[in-house]
């Protein structure tokens, strides 16, 4: 048993002292991909990783708790070649990295990975890392076909832990950590607010707003109530909160049981000032979780076994003023540092006519709790047929996931009263709201349920030289997903009937003497969103591999020693096409009121909708996959993934074709969008032999795609640069600016903006096209085209090392992205704007003075209708490298415990 | 043994599957509901009037201006609030609004790319309303409910027929000939429609019109009022007519040749055909003729009590009462799609300056509209160029129609304001630059935060004797007498005097003025203009447009002084509107843009 008594953990936003006894299953051991015994999860099912075909990346949970968040998401970041992780924001409990599976491959609303969990769809972000035992990304055809209509975005397939057979062991482990915002936007203080404002208004031709004697105030803070000089960042968070997770789990069995039991609780407290301890009206903020998990397998007799698995969590959430903190944060990003005092001086908080206070917000208008509760359940029989034939079983399983989640918002309003100095130097309030008693409203956040049912046969021999595995499968079900309290306009009870499936599924491998492999698989599957008739679609994949290293002419190669070429195609389907459902049907909704007569009473009108798509259908992917694995010298193992997929079906409308005199009320959906999307995935690792003392491996993980839009009939365009035809999918549109505006003769020639005052230290913008798509002097959206990258990283390459000397242990993981585009859209970027405040970014400001060095326009007092458009001025390149996790952890020596 | 066990779990299996198939199919099934489709619409009476009332919503014509989202939304999801009428873009008025979209029209920077969201926020709606009307057409005779008679079938397919011709005129009379909609397209037909000459348009559409006369009823009860009847059909087909008849149509050679002269048959006739005023008098007299029965006739109610009627009465006069009266005797047809709204709502706010505590503003008074105005002798009112003392009893001097239709200086907005103020520095005068604003159509109710239902009249029997007087006057052989009585009935009525038999030019002449006075601020005048292709005259839409500045001397006498507001231009081309630039490029070359454009 190993045992750490340290452990530190760096991550995004956390750092973690962590003590107890930690699973190093994976840490700078060999996990070479062609290790002769290694096993692979794939789909309903297991196989030698040396005979896979298809390509599918994979984590393990044990390297996975190397990075300590909240989420099981943001453990990914440069884990799985394949797998773009984009940043989330991190409010416990509401924190959920983006994750994209081969980038993103259609423009319709459908594009997420599907999670399945120990067999069926489920939520990722409910389970922590200590239940999982693999991750994996299955990414072609071949390895996701199975799930017919629902793998084309790729599939995210998460197996928990099981028990062994083995004696009872007892895992405990605590992490400890502080969280802490890494980067909190800075802004100017009063002095220097005031002075660049005074900068502002002479840029914009008015008189100084403060004197002299107004900036002595703000810099020496003499007249705290009247020049305040606030930063609402100090005022309402605190510099760190504390994060706990508490793992206990217990592990056995024998040959009739074995088991896995789980307990964890994860707590964590929000970066808000403990606002709870200082008024009972409100609350702290604060977030704790609880995982169970029960996974038992039973053999009842000698042909009949059972596996029972059993999740859950229980979230409870609670949060000052409301729920989440998104409004506050968005509120103390605004406030300018002088605009009013926490307090006047009477006692009461104060406020202005624009902003109310973020701070009396937090401790005097109440609070929000939410309750969320999740279940994860199978069964499953499986029955050994081996009487019949060798290696044939039939199964048969039954799963329940239940999810509900519900809360309650205890408001109240407060008086806060606007202070101001009269005519005659006096200190005159003007109330604003009133104080009322705490009053509590219940809120529904949604529920789902989902019931499946699915019956297996399976069968697996081998024969001399040949290995066949079969598996026959059916799978139906139902889910009902109410988002009632979150889509209150729901005008059709045709949104809260359930969705369900059905679907029969086979797949077939063949192995011969180790060399040569193929494989069949496919889905023939249903879903009710579409029309009688229309709702059934094969979805079939075939895959070839070659170990060639196994042919004589290599075998015993000292250079490489494991060598194999593998392909795969087919077509998988994506079922979640966006639209509204039942698109077939000719819905007649109710249009308006037409009032007849002469007492203006309505009469009732209904009429004919969007016309229906009688042959709407599901997005297809046609998916080619070429790749080899190797390993080079015993110690370097190199796998490559080749891919090209042809997406086909997407929704669209046809702008670009249907005539107006038609009268249709909204062009109906046609699946005729197409998007292309090809890259490559390559992984290099190496590893130190094995028997040493010092022991290491380094492993980089390279992952390339680049996507373009084929036919999205997109209306006709006069502007040749708004044609979005073969542009990548989320591509920014904007104006492109020149650069600043240097000289009056250059603003006088150059295009503007019609009906705004453009001067020098303004943005100059690129004029490209008009109303009849040519340059008209008229800077305006007709202006715009592809500016910079998608916010999607073209490129992203995970770099992940360990090292093991003696009892200590390094690992470190690093995750670089390029290709992509940020833009500088926050308020920090916007000094003065709807009021706002100024950031430190206006040190970069244009001034007569600074006219060769600015890179952002000059001040304005007032909302700039020129200077803050959509423009390249405010793209950055969003290329980074991050270290993502480092651990050092020391195990002290089994004769010591 | 063991191949009996496989034999039998076979056996098993297929039955299982046999019997499952069913019920798996049945699985994915919708569950029954409530959804209402076309079948369900077209199975009971109530159905069908919901489907009449929504092609009425679409197909009904507001002279107000539009908003509403669902009329406007456009295929591709672009909605354009219209600001003000379309008076701001003619002599009649200047839009207090600077963003208003007449600015543009009167810029001249109307284009095909923004046609639609500059001018005929309709365009879409027009069309859906035909469609409405093609599937009653298509689908009234079927409906199985006993309570959908035959005379309720005739009243329907009548109704139909009216909005589809509407719809058709109010095309045809922004782009001439248009493609012509007869039927409903399912999805997925193939629909390449060219454009049919303007002659066939205007015979479908008369044609329209006389088959809905001969199935609509002469009237309806009052809870049904606002509904097509006898008279709509023939009075739209009078103005259908006059239309055809005028300059603009009634040519050989358009306002500018297409580039292929074989198609000017799409913006004119191609001949000139002095019949065609005939045959527009005879469809105004068929029109006028229908008044009795339809229980339409002018309101003169007025002026019978009291030859001499007192300021006061006219304030409250005839002429007022007749746009400001919902469903008066005087409305052939009116738009019904709103209930009783204030004036925070619209369609007021587009009517209600800003002044008046609005949340938009709307039209000032152009003195070239106000110079038109005779005094209540009949004679010509001169303005000094140069300005002069006597506004007040100017104004108390003019045609009486003057005070029922504009909101000028000590005159009376409603009972929250009533003493206007736009002269210099008074309470009104801001954004005021014509002088005067326009009261009409703007109903007493609003005031002291009341509300009212607008009356938004689109066929009126006004507008009937002046299409039957001005029709007569072009005629082969017309009878002068008789259009010199129709003009003397809307004077008279107002307590104008008659006028004299003139000869011809000069009849025309005042038949026009007449038209431009009584018509006022009704969406008539840009069409007026557009057909008797006066757009290039100084002062219609082209030049200088005229206000007045006013300033107070003392309480009871003001200055006025008349200066230039703006220039605007008018470009030749748009006698006819362009069609939108994405359906030109849709129809890959069947859909025949404009000449000009």
């Amino acid at each position: 048993m190993k045992f750490k008594y340290f452990k530190i953990v760096l991550s995004a936003s956390f750092i973690v002292l962590a003590i107890g006894s930690f699973a190093t299953a994976q840490t700078v051991k060999d996990t070479s991909v062609i290790k002769e015994a290694k096993i692979i999860n794939i789909p309903f099912g297991k196989q030698l990783a040396k005979h896979l075909t298809s390509s599918i990346s994979t984590a393990y949970g044990s390297d996975l708790q190397k990075t300590f968040t909240t989420t099981i998401g943001n453990t990914l970041y440069g884990r799985i070649a394949g797998l773009t992780v984009t940043q989330g924001g991190n409010e416990p409990g509401i924190n959920s990295a983006g994750l994209n599976g081969r980038g993103n491959n259609t423009f319709g609303t459908g594009n997420d990975l599907l999670v399945i969990i120990d067999g069926y769809p489920g939520d990722l972000t409910q389970l922590v890392v200590d239940e999982i035992d693999q991750i994996s990304l299955l990414k072609d055809a071949s390895a996701t076909a199975i799930y017919g209509g629902r793998g084309a975005n790729g599939v995210i397939l998460v197996t928990t832990k099981r028990g062994t057979i083995s004696p009872l062991k007892i895992n405990f482990s605590t992490q400890q950590g502080i969280s802490q915002a890494i980067a909190l936007p800075k802004y100017f203080d009063s002095y220097n607010y005031a002075t660049l404002y005074n900068e502002a208004l002479a840029n914009d031709g008015l008189a100084p707003k403060y004197t002299a004697a107004d900036l002595t105030a703000y810099q020496d803070g003499s007249d705290p109530y009247f020049h305040p000089n606030v930063n609402w960042y100090d005022a309402v968070l605190k510099p760190s909160a504390t994060v706990a997770n508490y793992n206990i789990n217990f592990k056995g069995g024998n040959s009739t049981a074995k088991y896995f039991v789980l307990l964890n609780a994860i707590t964590s407290g929000g970066l808000y000032k403990n606002f709870g301890d200082f008024d009972e009206e409100s609350s702290n903020s604060k977030y704790t979780r609880y995982n169970f998990r029960t996974n038992i397998d039973v053999n009842l007799t000698k042909r009949l076994s059972a596996n029972l698995l059993f999740g859950g969590t229980i979230e409870d959430k609670a949060n000052p003023s409301s729920l989440y903190s998104g409004g506050t944060f968005d509120l103390i990003s605004k406030i300018p540092p002088n605009a009013f005092p926490i307090y006047n001086p009477d006692g009461t908080f104060s406020r202005n006519s624009t902003y109310s206070n973020p701070y009396a917000n937090l401790l005097k208008t109440g609070y929000a709790t939410s309750n969320g509760r999740t279940l994860q359940s199978s069964f499953k029989l499986n029955y050994d047929l081996s009487f019949i034939t060798e290696g044939l079983s039939v199964s048969a399983a039954a799963s329940l996931n239940n999810y509900f989640a519900s809360g309650s918002n205890f408001t109240k309003t407060l008086l806060t009263r606007i202070l101001s100095k009269g005519i005659l130097g006096d200190t005159v309030y003007n109330n604003n709201g009133q104080t009322t008693s705490l009053s509590q409203a219940s809120i529904n956040y949604g529920q789902y349920r989902n019931f499946a049912i699915q019956a297996f046969v399976n069968y697996h021999r081998v024969f001399g030289k040949h290995n066949i595995t079969a598996l026959g499968m059916f799978n139906s079900d139902n889910s009902t997903v109410d988002k009632s309290s979150i889509y209150t306009t729901t005008s059709s009870a045709n949104l809260s009937l359930p969705y369900k499936s059905n679907a029969g599924a086979a797949r077939l491998t063949y192995v011969y003497n180790d060399k040569y492999i193929a494989e069949v698989s496919g889905s023939y599957m249903g879903t009710e969103n579409f029309a009688p008739g229309k709702r059934y679609g094969l979805f079939p994949a075939a895959s070839l591999g070659w170990i060639v290293s196994n042919e004589s002419f290599l075998k015993n190669n000292k250079a490489l020693s494991f060598f194999k070429l593998r392909g795969s195609y087919g077509i998988v389907g994506n079922v979640d096409i966006g639209g509204t459902r039942f698109l077939y049907e000719q819905l007649y909704p109710y249009t308006a009121a037409y009032y007849l007569g002469t007492s203006a009473s309505p009469a009732f009108s209904i009429a004919e909708g969007r016309r229906a798509s009688p042959d709407a259908t599901w997005e297809k992917e046609n998916k080619l996959n070429i790749g080899f694995d190797a390993t080079l010298f015993k110690n370097w193992d190199i796998s490559l993934d080749v891919f090209n997929q042809d997406r086909s079906n997407i929704l669209v409308t046809a702008n670009a074709t249907t005539p107006a005199y038609l009268g249709f009320t909204d062009i109906p959906y046609q699946n005729l969008g197409k998007v292309n999307n090809k890259g490559f995935e390559f992984v290099l690792r190496y590893h130190s032999t094995d028997k040493k003392s010092f022991k290491y491996f380094v492993e980089a993980n390279v992952f390339y795609a680049k996507n373009k839009r084929v036919f999205d009939a997109q209306p006709i365009q006069i502007n040749q640069a708004l044609i979005t035809q073969g542009s990548r999918l989320g591509q920014p549109y904007g104006l492109k600016a020149l650069g600043l505006f240097q000289t009056d003769a250059d603003v006088v020639a150059s295009a503007k903006p019609i009906g705004i005052k453009v001067r020098t230290g303004d943005v100059k913008y690129e004029d490209i096209g008009g109303p009849l798509g040519v340059p008209d002097g008229i800077i305006d959206a007709n202006d715009n085209q592809p500016i910079g990258n998608t916010g999607l990283p073209e490129l992203t390459v995970g770099l992940h090392t360990g090292l093991q000397y003696k009892g200590f242990d390094l690992d470190l993981v690093f995750q670089a992205v390029s290709g992509n585009t940020v833009y500088f859209g926050s308020n920090q970027f916007r000094p003065f704007q709807g009021f706002g405040q100024v950031g430190v970014s206006a040190v970069d400001r244009w001034t007569p003075a600074t006219s060769t060095t600015a890179v952002f326009p000059r001040l304005s007092s007032t909302d700039n209708l020129n200077n803050y458009r959509f423009s390249s001025l405010w793209q950055r390149d969003g290329s980074f490298v991050k270290l993502r996790s480092a651990e050092i952890g020391y195990s002290l020596p089994a004769k010591l415990i | 043994m063991k191949h009996k066990i496989l034999l039998f779990t076979v056996i098993t299996v297929i039955i299982t599957i046999v019997s499952c198939k069913k019920s798996i199919d049945q699985f994915l099934d919708k569950a029954p509901g409530v959804d209402v489709n076309e079948d369900v619409v077209f199975s009971t009476r109530l159905g069908v009037e919901s489907e009449v009332s929504t092609m009425y919503y679409f197909g009904m014509v507001s002279i107000f201006p539009c908003r509403d989202a669902a009329i406007l939304a456009s295929p591709t999801g672009t909605s354009t609030n219209l600001q003000g009428t379309l008076a701001g873009a003619t002599d009649e008025s200047e839009a207090s609004a600077n963003f208003s979209y007449v600015q543009n029209i009167n810029s001249g920077g109307i284009t095909p790319s923004s046609v639609i969201s500059g001018e005929d926020t309709r365009y879409y709606g027009r069309f859906k309303a035909i469609r409405y009307a093609n599937i009653l057409l298509e689908r009234i005779d079927a409906v199985p409910d006993p309570l959908v008679t035959d005379d309720y079938k005739k009243q329907v397919k009548g109704e139909a027929r009216f909005i589809r011709a509407l719809s058709h005129f109010e095309t045809l009379k922004r782009y001439g000939g248009i493609p012509i909609i007869k039927k409903r397209f399912a999805t997925g037909v193939e629909a390449n429609i060219p454009r049919s000459s303007f002659a066939d348009c205007i015979d479908f559409i008369a044609k329209d019109l006389d088959t809905a006369a001969n199935l609509l009823p002469y009237t309806y009860t009052t809870s049904q009022k606002g509904r097509a009847t006898k008279m709509a059909a023939l009075a739209l087909k009078s103005r259908l007519l006059l239309y055809a008849a005028s300059p603009l149509f009634n040519t050989a050679t358009p306002y500018i040749s297409m580039a292929d002269p074989a198609n000017n048959k799409l913006i004119c006739y191609g001949n000139y055909d002095q019949n065609r005023w005939n045959m527009a008098a005879a469809a105004a007299k068929d029109a006028i003729d229908a008044a009795a029965p339809s229980n339409v006739a002018l309101i003169d109610i007025n002026a019978r009590l009291n030859r001499n009627p007192t300021d006061a009465q006219l304030l409250q006069g005839n002429y007022r009462v007749a746009w400001e009266l919902q469903d008066n005797t005087e409305v052939i047809i009116a738009d019904k799609s709103y209930g009783k709204l204030s004036q925070f709502n619209f369609p007021w706010y587009h009517l209600v300056p800003s002044v008046f505590n609005s949340f938009f503003t709307a039209n000032t008074a152009l003195l070239n509209l106000v110079s038109k105005y005779e005094d209540t002798l009949g004679k010509p009112v001169t303005w000094d160029p140069a300005g002069a003392n006597d506004l007040v009893a100017k104004y108390n001097s003019l045609d009486k129609r003057f005070k029922q239709t504009m909101a000028y200086n000590g005159g009376r907005w409603n009972a929250t304001y009533p003493i206007i103020e736009t002269f210099q520095g008074g309470a009104h005068a801001s954004l005021c630059f014509g002088g005067s604003w326009v009261v009409k159509h703007v109903p007493d109710a609003l005031g002291n935060g009341g509300s009212a239902v607008p009356s938004i009249a689109y066929l009126r029997l006004n507008e009937i004797y002046l299409n039957y007087a001005e029709a007569l006057s072009e005629s082969v052989g017309g009878n002068i007498t008789e259009a010199t009585d129709y003009v003397n009935r809307i004077r008279v009525r107002s307590g104008q005097p008659a006028i004299p038999i003139l000869a011809l030019p000069l009849l025309k002449d005042k038949i026009r003025n007449e038209r431009v006075i009584e018509l006022a601020y009704e969406d008539h005048r840009f069409w007026d203009i557009r057909r008797w292709m006066i757009a290039e005259q100084d002062g219609v839409m082209k030049g200088n447009m005229m206000g007045l500045t006013i300033t107070k001397l003392t309480p009871t006498t003001f200055r006025y002084v008349p200066y230039v507001i703006e220039t605007r231009t008018f470009n030749r081309q748009f006698y006819l509107h362009p069609f939108d630039q994405n359906e030109i490029l849709k129809s890959n070359g069947v859909l025949i843009q404009n000449p000009g454009w």
